[in-house]
């Protein structure tokens, strides 16, 4: 295999770790040496070219090829069977609608969340359970990683450089989940969004840090208590209200069992996120932010929202989203009440939806 | 050992760091402007400015069709083809 990369000599590991960080060539936690071995036995399992090119990253405009890819997996510490999950979410993320040019930039806190659904799930070990969003699992948090890494390397989005995002969050290090397909009563996000039933995929969602919600009881109470932790005037989907405006919600296992006694579908419950989340236009004109001189000055319920919302009403209820069909729900966690909110940046890295491909040969 | 590098090429590796030749003044200057769509009153109170401070000042205002996405390049090829400067606006 001819790998085109720069080889630099480094004497051992510590050393390699030293010159990486020195380099900038990771975000601030040491990596996983990727010696030519190491990225060929990635490259080889997923049988792909190490000269494919999936794309250019923002806003460097870096070329992710396989190989580049692959590096980037080795110091992230995944195993080959990972890397074509990391193929598929760079795949995803590179999609014109998807806007990773504005989610690399942005000067929000949202950032982007890997889902990953099918057989692969169980085969890889990622975790939909306990700690979902936490640590502990190896393919979450270098999956997760790998995809950082990449984004890093390749897009050169350096906080306080391109990257204008003002806090960030947690999820910048690693941001990577999978759906408990099995206790769900629904069909997985990745059916939902046209894939065959049995295969394998990811989501990327560039979403805000999961809040957690505390509910129980009807499925009523519980999604009266996810709307109220929705309907959060400041947030980036109210203010920038339009098309790019998503949203997530997770519901546990152990609230989800409710909703399959009481029949309500997946189109149900998102209709009622929708329609019960809504927040008066004064309580969001009067944080000031819609027309922040430091963002030009103009007036994004002018310029951006939807022409269907009266402004002329200072009650007039504002959505999360443009409609329904933007509200992603997915089941997972652990067996306690605890369900999240995530929202969505406004203004683009909505979810796009890949099949992972199987290796090659 | 041997390791490798993580960093991927890029068109704009070699880019040139370094400013092109001032204006001086801004007299009968045509000034491009390519406003990302939030900065209508900021452009205004730029185009105002202008108006104010010097002669014969022309600016040519066009919007980005996304916010938060680079200009198209066709954009871009006309407000470098038609100004003596450009004023640029990113996005949030």
């Amino acid at each position: 295999m001819e790998l085109k990369s720069e080889r630099i000599d480094v004497a051992d590991a510590w050393e390699a770790v030293e010159l990486y960080f020195e380099r900038r060539w990771t975000d601030g936690l040491a990596i996983v040496p990727p010696t030519e071995e190491r990225v060929e036995r990635m490259i080889r399992y997923s049988g792909r070219d190490p000269r494919e090119i999936l794309g250019e990253v923002p806003p460097y405009y870096g070329i992710a090829t396989i190989e580049k890819l692959a590096i980037n997996a080795v110091m992230a510490g995944c195993l080959p069977e990972y890397f074509p999950v990391v193929i598929a979410a760079m795949e995803a993320m590179l999609e014109p609608r998807h806007n990773l040019n504005g989610t690399q930039c942005t000067q929000s806190g949202a950032e982007p969340l890997i889902i990953v659904n099918g057989p692969i799930v169980k085969r890889l070990g990622v975790n939909f359970a306990e700690s979902v969003f936490g640590r502990g699992y190896r393919a979450n948090g270098t999956i997760g990683r790998a995809v950082r890494l990449a984004l890093w390397n390749l897009g050169r989005n350096f906080p306080g450089e391109p990257d204008r995002s003002t806090t960030s969050h947690p999820g910048s290090w690693s941001y990577c989940i999978a759906e408990d397909e099995e206790r769900s009563p629904w069909e997985p996000l990745h059916v939902e969004k046209g894939l065959p039933k049995g295969s394998d995929a990811v989501t990327v969602f560039c979403c805000e840090a999961p809040h957690p919600v505390a509910v129980h009881g009807t499925v009523k109470q519980v999604l009266q208590g996810l709307c109220d932790a929705i309907a959060t005037p400041g947030a980036a989907n109210y203010v920038f209200l339009g098309d790019g405006a998503e949203l997530l919600v997770t519901i546990s296992p152990l609230n989800v069992a409710r909703f399959r006694e009481e029949g309500w579908s997946k189109q149900d419950v998102k209709h009622y996120l929708w329609d019960h989340s809504k927040v008066p236009y004064h309580r969001i004109k009067q944080l000031g932010i819609l027309t922040a001189v430091e963002m030009g000055g103009s007036d994004f319920a002018e310029f951006r929202w939807p022409k269907w919302i009266d402004k002329s009403d200072p009650n007039y209820p504002v959505p999360a989203t443009l409609s329904p069909d933007d509200v992603h729900v997915v089941v997972c966690g652990g067996n306690g009440d605890w369900c999240t909110v995530c929202h969505g940046w406004g203004y683009g890295g909505v979810a796009i939806t890949k099949e992972i491909k199987a290796p090659r040969g | 050992m041997k390791v490798l590098n993580p960093v991927g090429e890029s068109k704009f590796a070699n880019a040139k760091d370094e400013t092109a030749a001032r204006l001086g003044r801004f007299d009968n200057k045509v000034i491009g402007v390519i406003d990302d769509g939030a900065g209508k009153a900021y452009f205004d109170r730029i185009k105002q400015l202008f108006a104010e401070n010097y002669k014969g000042v022309q600016v040519v205002h066009r919007v980005k069709p996304l916010l938060s996405s680079p200009a198209p390049l066709e954009l871009i090829d006309e407000i470098a083809g038609i100004s003596d400067a450009a004023i640029v606006g990113t996005g949030i």
